[in-house]
């Protein structure tokens, strides 16, 4: 434990991977903005409003001043597998989502090496996975969730399938990623609860 | 490299459980469609015989009205 603790490369990593867990959950939520507005569901774009983008690059800075490979083939994982989510809309960029997908992930592994991208892509797909298991019950509006196209359980072993890959192809940063992925959902838990209590004070009295 | 294979191992195991299951649950999802699709109107009709009520809109069938048991 303590080589890990006073290891700076193993603690850079580690806060890399948390800052760019912070940036895919705001990403997420900012793609999911109008959708959540719709559902009352709680979304971090409500509390930073305008600041939400220069907050998600401030992170994503430190994130990749911390470990830039991590942070950035992280962050293209998540990137391919939002866009994989719309395989055949057409995005901004005049490609289909297919194809942002396929580029992200040819460039992270021109950059970066196939370890270091599949690792990444194997982390964040098992994450998904595992979040839309979690969001089974609530998630009845998405047509998005995997739970509902694969099946729940398919879904929930699938996700430990690809969270092992990641262990066996870069151990401390799926690791890193598991425990980021708790830590995040407690802190974003935590900071709705004090927001909602700030806003509606009499309903969390009564 | 023990701890790598004892990984490798576990991933192909689960991928072989999931294909398994994924299989097999949709296999039986439709079987049990089929099955429930035969079994269903013998299944009202000896209802229907027993008690004399229609199982679908619960219509006394002998006195012609609305059975008290609904």
């Amino acid at each position: 434990m303590w080589p890990i603790i006073f290891n700076p490369f193993a603690l850079k990593t580690f806060l890399s991977v948390f800052l760019t867990g912070m940036v895919v959950k705001i990403m997420d939520d900012y793609m999911d903005m109008e959708f959540d507005e719709l559902i009352k569901k709680d979304n971090i774009t409500r509390i930073l409003r305008l600041g939400t983008l220069p907050y998600a690059l401030f992170i994503f800075s430190l994130a990749c001043i911390l470990n830039p490979p991590t942070a950035i083939s992280l962050f293209f994982a998540s990137f391919s597998t939002g866009m994989a989510g719309n395989l055949n809309a057409k995005m901004p960029s005049g490609l289909y989502g297919y194809q942002e997908s396929i580029l992200t992930i040819i460039m992270a592994v021109v950059l970066f090496g196939a370890v270091e991208t599949f690792s990444s892509l194997f982390l964040i797909i098992a994450i998904q996975l595992w979040d839309d298991y979690a969001d089974y019950r609530t998630d009845i509006y998405s047509t998005k969730n995997w739970a509902f196209l694969l099946g729940k359980n398919e879904c929930l072993l699938l996700g430990i399938i690809f969270f092992i890959s990641s262990l066996y192809l870069d151990f401390f940063k799926a690791l890193s990623g598991i425990f980021s992925l708790g830590a995040i959902v407690n802190i974003i838990n935590l900071w709705f609860h004090n927001v909602n209590k700030l806003e509606k004070p009499d309903e969390e009295a009564a | 490299m023990i701890f790598k294979t004892i990984l490798l191992i576990l991933i192909l195991g689960l991928s072989v459980f999931l294909l398994g299951y994924a299989i097999g649950r949709r296999i039986g999802k439709k079987e049990g469609f089929s099955e429930g699709e035969a079994i269903i109107p013998m299944e009202l009709k000896r209802k229907l015989m027993e008690n004399g009520i229609c199982p679908l809109c619960h219509q006394d069938c002998n006195f012609l009205k609305i059975s008290p048991k609904i």
